[in-house]
């Protein structure tokens, strides 16, 4: 058969030349990594069947389920909370009453970076992008009257994770509920934070040394916690393109699961625990293909070099977000439609759960209304649209199967020379990582400014915009009410306690032992967020970025 | 030659829109000094002036701009220096009146090509020296 | 926004930030002025230790760990290469200093290379002088490091910092290639890497099949560890040095390669004034010598 397609396909290109002569083609024909886009896919495209497989069978190229969003669809989880606790606390008592079930927690830069709400670093920052949490008072007062055994908690942390998942224990044990009764997920993917996205705190092998110590409490001690979401995200956000995204995110993923294996953990119960986070850009049937060659990968990852057996730990399951750099200040109505592209090719590629944005967010933050406009624009992709309805409804696409084909094997060659460098922390040590994505990001740029690449209502069908709109704002009084309570706080609390625990934190970060135990004992005292991570710094010392542009 | 000095106040790491603006300049011939992320205000005025530039750029989306360039103009000020600063970031039209009008010389939002920023910087020392 | 000599010569003599830095770029706009402004101000002989060592190494950390732990008045000059293409430059080594930005004992200036080979900037010499100007007992200056070709550090430094990793392949064979020559010191860096302790038997082994008695120090940049060894290893070094008459000597030097220096920034810039369409040798030599004389 494929002959005789052969013989037909090469006939067609032959006539569409001479069509050509008198029709010139214009555009950009590329792939946003820069590779040829042909005229026409056909099957001489497509490779082995078997690459493509079934759904919620390996190589899992079609989706990690049987019956994908037959059976469920994907979770709508918008990320949100900014300000005090008690307004916090308020919100998400709320979104309980409305039948929320699960709690989504962003927190603030200076607790993300371990600095307290005092810190001079902290300045202007406090309460912007999430909650402020100095201590574990703070954290009572988040979760009070929220029982946790009854409610999943999802926390976007990383170099302090340790710290707030102590706190949350901490508050667990004063409500009488068992940290093995524990549900939730914390962020904790320290390795993109010096890739791209800046909280990090220590020099990558203390940071792992962490990681491994969160891994290794919590396999004994909370079965039912989510140790670790390896994001894609931010690496995409900061100018890596599709190919790259994929690839460090899964390069980051296998870091962490020789971090595992150390720890003692078995990879067929840690790959069950392991999720992915990745974004969603306007290219659709490049993102489609790249979430079908993200699984695919991982899938043969986790059974090759991991020699995992238990299906379900091959599986990849990943939350995404559509992509805040993708949105213009201009015509920010325009941004729905992009947020609508993207969600679908979220939906498409068969996504767990999905965060939207909200048009305004080049502006400033969202307000309510284009945070309503969000969550519809998921609603009516899973309600009217009808992609729901089969499961992989792009797979076979000639074009799609032969996108998922190059992609993978664009990041495997990533992935290649990244363990030709030493694995992952040793890449993003030298610079290795950053450098490719920050010439990704300035070659976009560039052909954003040549025009190569039209951004509609930015560089091209351009208007004139008057009447800025009406945009949301944080009180700086928060700033300085934050600041009392703590200086209360430590004025109440028994500062020799912190002062032995402390102590004992440093000590125990000089040997080998598990850091999780010292610092609950610390956080449970009132120690705070900048003093526990004050003490880290001094033993482990602070990162520097890499100079590379 | 303009020498420019690349700054990021603040915790956010979100240093794309910095990385690339600073090699642009590069690229246009200018001496561009780039500071890394989460620099206090007292950082980046000393650096401006230690390394005695041009001009001083400043690039801010945590959203907490209101409070880190008026402090950045004030120390300016406090040390006699005469640096022109412009920003950078996700700010809201109100603010980048407000900023402009505290002394900023240009405030860019989102979407901003690079060129556009060059001209205005090589224009603004052309003027300077008639 | 001119300022005039006076000025400068007040201001820097009054330990004025803001002088010394306009001093700086005079240095690196106008030689000329810079040496005359330079002859007028009260100088103090202080230690100017060059740092080199590839890319990636970890000069800039390995600089602000000495800044932590060095309690005195401390220059530093960071080079960074320019583009051959635009002639511009991104100066990046700062980031790694950054927390001493405020500190007012010491005092850290980036410079582009502006196409000059060897690892360093052509006001270097004016640069170096001028710091010794403003009360400095230690002047670093971080080369652009590119390897073999770093090697004009030597002309200028009392004392050659070799840095190395245990990480980077390449270090011996760059020793081979001659810019061990220049080291006076050898630290390795990343001590908490196990290969560190291999290249630094390694790295003795060579140097004693040199014959020559040069200390290896482990340090650990990031933490700090090690670099108490390596200042104690500079400070005496420095007593050394003044003692058997190595730095007098080298000093000495120090004033012929700035002349050169300084010569050979005078003949470049006539020849950038030469039409550059100009195509008979000697007519060009001539124009140069006209224009050199007058």
């Amino acid at each position: 058969m494929d002959e005789s397609i052969k013989k037909s396909y090469e006939e067609w290109e032959k006539q569409t030349e001479s069509l050509i002569k008198k029709y010139p083609e214009e555009g950009n024909f590329k792939t946003t990594w820069s590779d040829e886009v042909k005229r026409l896919y056909t099957p001489l495209d497509v490779g082995d069947y078997s690459q493509i497989g079934f759904p919620g069978e390996f190589p899992y190229t079609r989706g990690v389920q049987n019956t994908m969003y037959r059976g469920k669809l994907w979770t709508m989880r918008q990320y949100a909370g900014f300000g005090t606790a008690e307004e916090s606390n308020k919100r998400y008592k709320y979104l309980l009453e409305q039948g929320q079930s699960g709690l989504s927690i962003a927190f603030d830069l200076p607790t993300q970076i371990g600095y307290d709400s005092d810190d001079p670093h902290s300045l202007g920052e406090v309460g912007k992008v999430g909650v402020a949490i100095d201590s574990l008072a703070d954290m009572e007062t988040l979760f009070d009257g929220i029982p946790l055994d009854k409610v999943s908690t999802s926390m976007t942390i990383n170099a302090t994770a340790s710290i707030l998942l102590a706190m949350y224990i901490a508050v667990g044990e004063k409500q009488g509920v068992k940290r093995d009764k524990l549900r939730g997920t914390i962020q904790n993917d320290i390795l993109k934070e010096y890739i791209a996205r800046g909280t990090y705190i220590y020099p990558p092998k203390p940071s792992m040394r962490i990681i491994n110590n969160i891994f290794e409490f919590c396999s004994k001690e909370m079965p039912l916690w989510n140790t670790i979401s390896v994001s894609g995200y931010h690496i995409r956000e900061a100018g890596a393109n599709a190919v790259q995204e994929v690839a460090f995110t899964i390069a980051d993923g296998i870091e962490y699961v020789k971090t595992a294996i150390e720890a003692g953990l078995d990879p067929n119960v840690f790959g069950k625990r392991l999720s992915f986070f990745f974004a969603s850009h306007n290219n659709l049937l490049e993102e489609v293909a790249k979430f079908r060659a993200a699984r695919r990968m991982w899938a043969k990852i986790m059974k090759e070099r991991f020699n995992v057996k238990d299906p379900d730990a091959l599986k990849l399951r990943f939350h995404t977000q559509t992509s805040g750099s993708t949105l213009t200040a201009q015509q920010p109505e325009n941004n729905i439609i992009r947020v609508t592209i993207q969600a679908l090719a979220a939906v498409l590629g068969g996504t767990q759960s999905l965060h939207t944005n909200s048009m305004d967010e080049a502006l400033s933050l969202p307000t309510e209304d284009s945070v309503r406009i969000a969550l519809r624009t998921q609603q009516i992709i899973a309600y009217e649209s009808g992609v729901a309805k089969t499961v992989d409804p792009l797979g076979g696409s000639y074009y799609v199967e032969a996108l998922t084909d190059e992609i993978e094997r664009r990041a495997f060659d990533y992935i290649k020379r990244i363990d030709e460098i030493g694995g992952m922390i040793n890449a993003i040590e030298s610079g290795y990582v950053q450098q490719e994505i920050s010439n990704s990001a300035y070659e976009y740029q560039k052909a954003v400014e040549s025009k190569e690449q039209i951004i509609v209502g930015v560089n091209d069908f351009v208007i004139e915009e008057k009447n800025p709109r009406k945009t949301l704002k944080i009180d700086d009084a928060l700033e300085i009410k934050q600041i009392e309570k703590l200086r209360s706080m430590k004025s109440k609390r028994d500062n020799d306690a912190v002062r032995e625990k402390l102590e004992n934190l440093e000590r125990a970060a000089r040997t080998s032992e598990n850091l999780m135990y010292p610092i609950i004992d610390a956080v449970k005292v009132y120690a705070t967020v900048g003093e526990i991570s004050n003490t880290l710094r001094k033993v482990f010392g602070e990162y520097k970025e890499s100079v590379i542009f | 030659m303009i020498k420019v000095l690349i700054a990021k106040p603040g915790l956010d790491g979100h240093d794309r829109g910095a990385k690339v603006i600073a090699r642009a300049l590069r690229d246009a011939g200018m001496e561009v000094i780039y500071t890394g992320i989460r620099q206090t205000p007292e950082q980046i005025v000393q650096t401006a002036i230690d390394e005695d530039v041009d001009i001083l750029g400043v690039s801010i989306l945590s959203g907490a701009h209101m409070k880190l360039v008026p402090r950045i103009l004030e120390l300016l000020k406090e040390k006699g220096s005469r640096i022109p600063v412009f920003v950078g970031g996700i700010i809201p039209e109100d603010d980048a009146t407000e900023l402009k009008r505290l002394g900023v010389i240009e405030v860019y939002g989102p979407g901003t090509s690079t060129s556009e920023i060059i001209e205005k910087i090589k224009g603004y020392f052309e003027n300077a020296n008639i | 926004m001119q300022i005039s000599e006076s000025q400068i010569v007040n201001g820097v003599s009054s330990r004025d930030r803001k002088s010394f830095a306009k001093l700086l770029s005079i240095c690196e706009d106008n030689p000329v002025m810079a040496n005359k402004i330079i002859s007028r101000l009260q100088r103090k002989e202080a230690h100017v230790v060059g740092i080199t060592g590839s890319p990636g190494v970890g000069k800039s950390s390995i600089i602000n760990a000495l800044l932590s732990k060095l309690s005195r008045r401390v220059g530093v000059i960071a080079i960074d290469p320019s583009s051959p293409f635009s002639g511009g430059a991104l100066l990046g080594d700062r980031i790694r200093m950054q927390s001493h930005a405020t500190d007012q004992n010491v005092f850290i200036r980036s410079f582009s290379s502006r196409g000059a080979l060897g690892g360093l900037s052509p006001s270097i010499f004016e640069v170096c002088d001028a710091f010794e100007t403003f009360d400095m007992d230690m002047i670093l200056i971080e080369t652009v490091g590119v390897g073999q070709s770093d090697t004009e550090i030597a002309n200028i430094a009392d004392t050659v910092v070799l840095l190395l990793s245990p990480d980077g392949g390449d270090e011996i064979q760059m020793m081979k290639a001659g810019i061990m020559e220049i080291a006076d010191i050898f630290v390795v860096n990343k001590s908490d890497n196990p290969a560190s302790i291999g290249l630094k038997t390694k790295l003795e082994g060579i140097i004693k099949f040199g014959g020559k008695n040069i200390p290896v120090i482990l340090v650990n940049s990031i933490t700090g560890d090690g670099v108490d060894n390596l200042i104690k290893e500079l400070d005496s070094r420095f007593e050394r040095i003044r003692v058997d008459g190595t730095f007098a000597s080298k000093r000495k030097k120090r004033v012929f390669f700035h002349a050169q220096s300084f010569l050979r920034r005078k003949i470049d810039t006539i020849m950038q004034s030469i039409e550059s369409d100009e195509t008979d040798i000697e007519k060009i030599e001539k124009e140069l010598i006209k224009k050199l004389c007058s």
